[in-house]
């Protein structure tokens, strides 16, 4: 497997920089989602003075000294760092100030995918090549060239230092591990109680919520959410243990060249599968996560393929 | 040679560190126990003039997964910043099953 082999030769392996910068531009995409939603669900004013999740802050982080105007400075800065980001514009300081924000984020507001998104874009900033393709250059030329031209001048390019992609590959394969590992040892899980327990709880609070994020079609109320407890958790059993053994076999498949293309698209439809539970929070996280697919496909397999096409 | 020593001496710290937080303890930064601890709290509660209280008003948009300590913030919130003493009812949902507490005078009494 590529993989050990780039470990084993010190992190040095030919690549294509296009592969690493085609994942700059999903994360970054996947970051300007969440900032957008956020904002249109009141992320501006989340410090306000009186507001709960700025009160929650200073009784859990009196040393930090962020009011308003410091998480404001924060909020235009995470922006400006996903812009950068998705056009190439100073990259790996784009990603590292974006790594920074999650960080900060995860101190008034812990979430998986907000933690997921932060290291993705820390590790990241290993790259030297996350100005090498697919960058505002690139739709400048577009003006000057044809399309084709410019894409494959770009696919040309070749880094070496492949550090970036390693820590990427391992953060992914960790993730899916440790999450099949954890729901394994938890019987609130296992025995369908806990899907059951989240869908039911959105679905009782649809009307309270102000911004509708969920919607479960009447079918699954009908079967899976408004039923008695036992049938409802014997039905969510299943889908719980598939979660589980999709989650463990994922980084082998996506690792191994034969089965990597079948493992793309079974992942896609699993993430399909948990953004349908929660459909706009986990739509960043989804992205992300498929998106670092791209990073799994073995470099030199992926540079014969663009020096063929 | 030097940038190639930083390389790997992170990476072997990373190895640790995902090995000890990803697979034991409550660790947060690497540790991905989604859904595996799902928390809900649902609040049916009023205000002194009784009016309704919407935390999906206050919290962090589609957080509703609050503990015990965490509501009982939320009700010395309403209370010292907002002024208002809950009561009503409270469902908290978690993996030890459903628990449904009472709230008087914008204190947690059952």
């Amino acid at each position: 497997m590529w993989w050990f082999e780039a470990i084993a030769d010190g992190f040095r392996q030919p690549h294509a920089s296009i592969q690493v910068c085609a994942f700059r531009v999903v994360l970054a995409a996947a970051m300007l989602f969440k900032f957008g939603y956020e904002h249109r669900r009141g992320g501006w004013r989340y410090f306000a003075p009186d507001s709960f999740v700025a009160y929650r802050f200073r009784r859990e982080h009196p040393d930090l000294p962020v009011d308003q105007t410091r998480y404001r400075i924060l909020y235009v800065a995470k922006i400006a760092a996903a812009a950068g980001l998705l056009l190439g514009v100073f990259p790996r300081a784009a990603a590292v100030v974006a790594g920074i924000w999650f960080l900060f984020e995860l101190t008034y507001d812990r979430k998986y995918h907000t933690a997921f998104l932060g290291l993705c874009s820390l590790f990241l900033a290993f790259s030297p090549a996350l100005g090498d393709a697919l960058t505002y250059r690139t739709v400048l030329a577009f003006f000057e060239s044809p399309v084709a031209t410019v894409l494959a001048q770009e696919a040309a390019r070749t880094r070496v230092d492949i550090f970036a992609q390693v820590l990427l590959v391992l953060l992914t394969a960790q993730m899916y591990l440790s999450s099949a590992y954890r729901k394994l040892r938890s019987e609130h899980f296992m025995s369908g109680a806990a899907l059951h327990d989240f869908a039911g709880s959105l679905h009782r609070d649809r009307h309270a919520q102000v911004y509708r994020d969920t919607w479960y079609p009447p079918l699954m109320v009908r079967h899976l959410i408004d039923v008695p407890v036992p049938v409802a958790r014997r039905r969510w059993r299943g889908p719980a243990v598939a979660t589980v053994g999709a989650e463990f076999l994922l980084p082998v498949a996506l690792l191994v060249s034969v089965t990597y293309p079948v493992a793309v698209a079974f992942g896609a439809l699993m993430h399909v599968a948990f953004t349908a539970l929660l459909p706009v929070r986990l739509v960043p996280f989804s992205l992300a996560t498929v998106g670092s697919y791209l990073l799994f496909a073995d470099p030199a397999r992926v540079m014969a393929w663009l020096g063929w096409l | 040679m030097g940038w190639q020593v930083v390389q790997w001496v992170f990476f072997v710290c990373l190895l640790i560190r995902m090995a000890q937080v990803g697979f034991s303890g409550p660790g947060r930064l690497l540790a991905w126990p989604m859904f595996s601890r799902v928390s809900h709290c649902l609040m049916d509660l009023r205000d002194q003039h009784d009016e309704p209280i919407n935390p999906w008003l206050d919290i962090v948009h589609q957080d509703p997964g609050m503990n015990g300590w965490e509501l009982s913030l939320y009700l010395t919130y309403l209370r010292e910043v907002r002024g208002l003493r809950a009561h009503g009812t409270v469902t908290l949902v978690d993996h030890t099953g459903r628990q449904t507490l009472t709230v008087r005078d914008g204190h947690v009494v059952v």
